[in-house]
């Protein structure tokens, strides 16, 4: 009995450290975003993941639920933060979709060059929607079904929506470049 | 790394936009290291965690559903969480709170116990006692509080001498220590387990005496926010559904009418609704309730400054049909002067609606920038229909630290207790004027954190001390004390104080 416990923690715990290398960096700017300060969000970070690797059952469950019940508890954390800081004060901490693309820290969007530039201008005109869909996809490395689940979408509807985003954005750079071509 | 198995057909056709999609997004040096931090952290809690369970002893607590908490504590100042969260409970110690609701409820039947008064004697402070962040008092000897056990465990407790000692009401298992609780009267209660490993719905545990047992429900959907006016009676707030558009969020608000065995949507969010006149829940924002009876509540909508962001204006909703219906509800915020938009240079916060009996009631508006605390209540007199300022706008000097809170609770429509660090004062408003009636200092109190009193003579004040570090060991002990009033906040006398202690091998994390 005591062995399979320890072998169960050690499973959980390794299973702990996983999740916090797949989902670690997309939780914590999600807090991040919440918290009044940097340290905050370093603490609700750490008690989420040290939350999960207390969860024995957690490595049982797929991927898309393993980040449905990291995004419930930081959401449960981060409101007992605020109760914690004052009851009443809250802070619309539901939608994922705000938290990513628009960063507060100015190096974060900065492109690299003249072709990132325009990447991004077009990615600027994209719906709020479709931004935070590429940063899930291309920052966090997020599957379909992973991004479904943080955005409360089916996995054919991410699947199609990310289909349509990178149609826009090549449409939008063959205008750009049959635009400069005639100006040439 | 996406896998090629992951990919779209799209993003197989076109590696080259893919690959400028992925340098698109430079990485935040900041985050990686606040990540680096976080991980160090994680790696110590596990290896805490495998040598409590090589003794066993940890897992004495899994059973029961409980678990150790990770060291989350910071390297630099470890002990700042704590003291953080507990002199931030400050705040607006609102005791209209959906958490600690009014004294007032017609439909409460145990609740009612008329209080006692008892004599406050000289206390021997119970050992192997839970150190307390919040309490809920039901009458002068039973209530309830919000504790932490043992390395920031967090537990719900049970009292029936007055606070002097407190017990467990143990949660089943498989829930760990992350709860939100809602206190009814002297038995009956319901907690949503945080970390319940359960994504298809919020689990909801309802005890009915005391916490000796505990029966399990499902709340429909995502939530965190509950509130009961009755042993029946009860609403969830901003539930979020499964499938939703994230842009579009629908959230809505359920009743129960048995307890919180079943639940039934009464009204959806709309987005962009104005509410002036009464129209549906209004979205976009997790808020917090409390109603004065079955048909009469009040929702609150707000937001607070969060990483220099501008916040939203925060807000008051009524209803008058049991949550059907929701109508803006303004205060005339103007005769205060303080202005309800957070800064990077000032917070300000307004309360739920504390009722004291079916008519009078209360709102505290709290305001803090650089200089002064500013504190505005507003009365009314027709069971929340109309409010008016009470007096003047109540205005302290108090720690230029605009983050660093003050514990502020009404006690009824004339009285609120403010506890500024050590300091302790009861305010009493006189000839329209806020005056200092009583004024006493606990020594080595180094944050307040929570005020409750049942009426204007009975009163609990739950503080905390500096940490003590072991000079050997580095662990660190943290205290809290709680003290009682009957006499109004002239004098306090220390009844409990209960103890954890962080291992230094936990404060190391990074």
């Amino acid at each position: 009995m005591e062995q399979s416990q320890q072998l169960q923690s050690v499973h959980s715990g390794s299973a702990g450290a996983a999740l916090f290398e797949r989902y670690g960096h997309v939780i914590f700017v999600y807090i991040r975003k919440h918290t009044l300060t940097r340290e905050d969000a370093e603490d609700i970070a750490s008690e989420v993941f040290t939350a999960a690797l207390i969860q024995n059952n957690l490595h049982n469950l797929c991927p898309e639920d393993q980040l449905a019940w990291l995004k419930k508890v930081t959401r449960n954390k981060l409101i007992d933060n605020y109760r914690r800081l004052n009851r009443h004060v809250t802070v619309n901490i539901d939608l994922f979709a705000e938290i990513l693309y628009d960063n507060a820290e100015p190096e974060q969007i900065l492109a690299q060059n003249e072709v990132h530039n325009q990447l991004h201008s077009h990615i600027q005109q994209l719906p709020s929607l479709q931004q935070q869909l590429l940063y899930l996809r291309y920052v966090h490395n997020l599957r379909c079904s992973e991004i479904g689940v943080l955005l409360n979408k089916s996995e054919a509807a991410i699947s199609q929506l990310l289909t349509r985003t990178r149609t826009v954005l090549r449409t939008a750079y063959r205008r750009q470049e049959q635009k400069e071509s005639r100006e040439c | 790394m996406l896998e090629n198995n992951d990919l779209t057909q799209d993003e197989q056709l076109y590696p080259g936009l893919t690959q400028q999609l992925q340098q698109n997004y430079p990485i935040n040096q900041a985050d990686q290291q606040s990540l680096q931090r976080i991980r160090a952290r994680i790696q110590q809690a596990h290896e805490v965690i495998q040598q409590n369970n090589n003794h066993r002893d940890v897992y004495t607590d899994l059973h029961t559903g409980q678990f150790i908490h990770p060291p989350t504590r910071r390297h630099t100042h470890p002990w700042l969480w704590r003291i953080g969260i507990l002199a931030a409970l400050l705040l607006i110690t609102l005791l209209s709170s959906p958490f600690f609701p009014s004294k007032f409820n017609p439909f409460s039947v145990i609740g009612k116990t008329t209080p006692q008064n008892p004599q406050i004697t000289p206390v021997v402070v119970k050992k192997k006692q839970p150190s307390l962040i919040r309490i809920h008092m039901t009458n002068s000897t039973t209530g309830w509080g919000e504790a932490t056990k043992s390395n920031a465990q967090k537990i719900i407790v049970h009292t029936t001498d007055g606070g002097r000692s407190w017990d467990e009401a143990r949660l089943p298992a498989p829930y760990t220590s992350f709860i939100i609780p809602f206190f009814l009267d002297t038995t009956t209660a319901w907690v949503i387990p945080g970390t319940a490993l359960d994504v298809s719905g919020t689990p909801l545990l309802r005890t009915t005496n005391g916490g000796k047992s505990w029966e399990k429900f499902q709340i429909p959907g995502e939530t965190s926010e509950i509130t009961f006016v009755d042993k029946q009676n009860g609403w969830a707030m901003d539930v979020s559904q499964k499938g939703q558009n994230i842009m579009q969020p629908e959230f809505a608000i359920f009743h129960t009418t048995d307890g919180g065995k079943s639940w039934k949507q009464i009204s959806k969010a709309q987005a962009g609704t104005t509410n002036i006149t009464p129209g549906p829940f209004p979205a976009g924002e997790v808020g917090t309730g409390t109603f004065l009876n079955r048909q009469k509540g009040w929702f609150y909508r707000g937001s607070i400054s969060v990483a220099g962001h501008e916040s939203n204006k925060q807000a008051l909703y009524i209803t008058q049909d049991g949550g059907k219906s929701w109508q803006l509800q303004q205060l005339p915020l103007q005769s205060s002067g303080i202005t309800l938009v957070n800064s990077a240079d000032a917070l300000a916060s307004l309360s739920l609606p504390k009722f004291f009996d079916a008519q009078h009631g209360s709102v505290l508006v709290y305001a803090k920038d650089q200089a002064k605390i500013h504190i505005a209540i507003y009365n009314t007199a027709d069971s929340g229909q109309t409010w008016q300022q009470a007096g003047n706008t109540f205005s302290k000097v108090a720690n230029k630290n605009v983050k660093s809170f003050s514990s502020v609770a009404l006690i009824d429509t004339s009285h609120f207790i403010l506890v500024d660090k050590n300091e302790v004062g009861i305010y009493e408003l006189t000839g329209g004027q806020w005056q200092e009636k009583y004024k006493t200092i606990q020594k080595g109190l180094n944050s307040s954190g929570d005020a409750y009193f049942i009426d204007k003579q009975t009163g609990w004040l739950v503080a905390n001390q500096d940490p003590i570090v072991n000079k050997q060991t580095k662990d660190q002990t943290l205290t809290s004390l709680l003290y009682m009033t009957n006499d109004s906040g002239k004098s306090w006398q220390k009844i409990q104080q209960g103890s954890y202690v962080i291992p230094a091998s936990a404060l190391q994390g990074g």
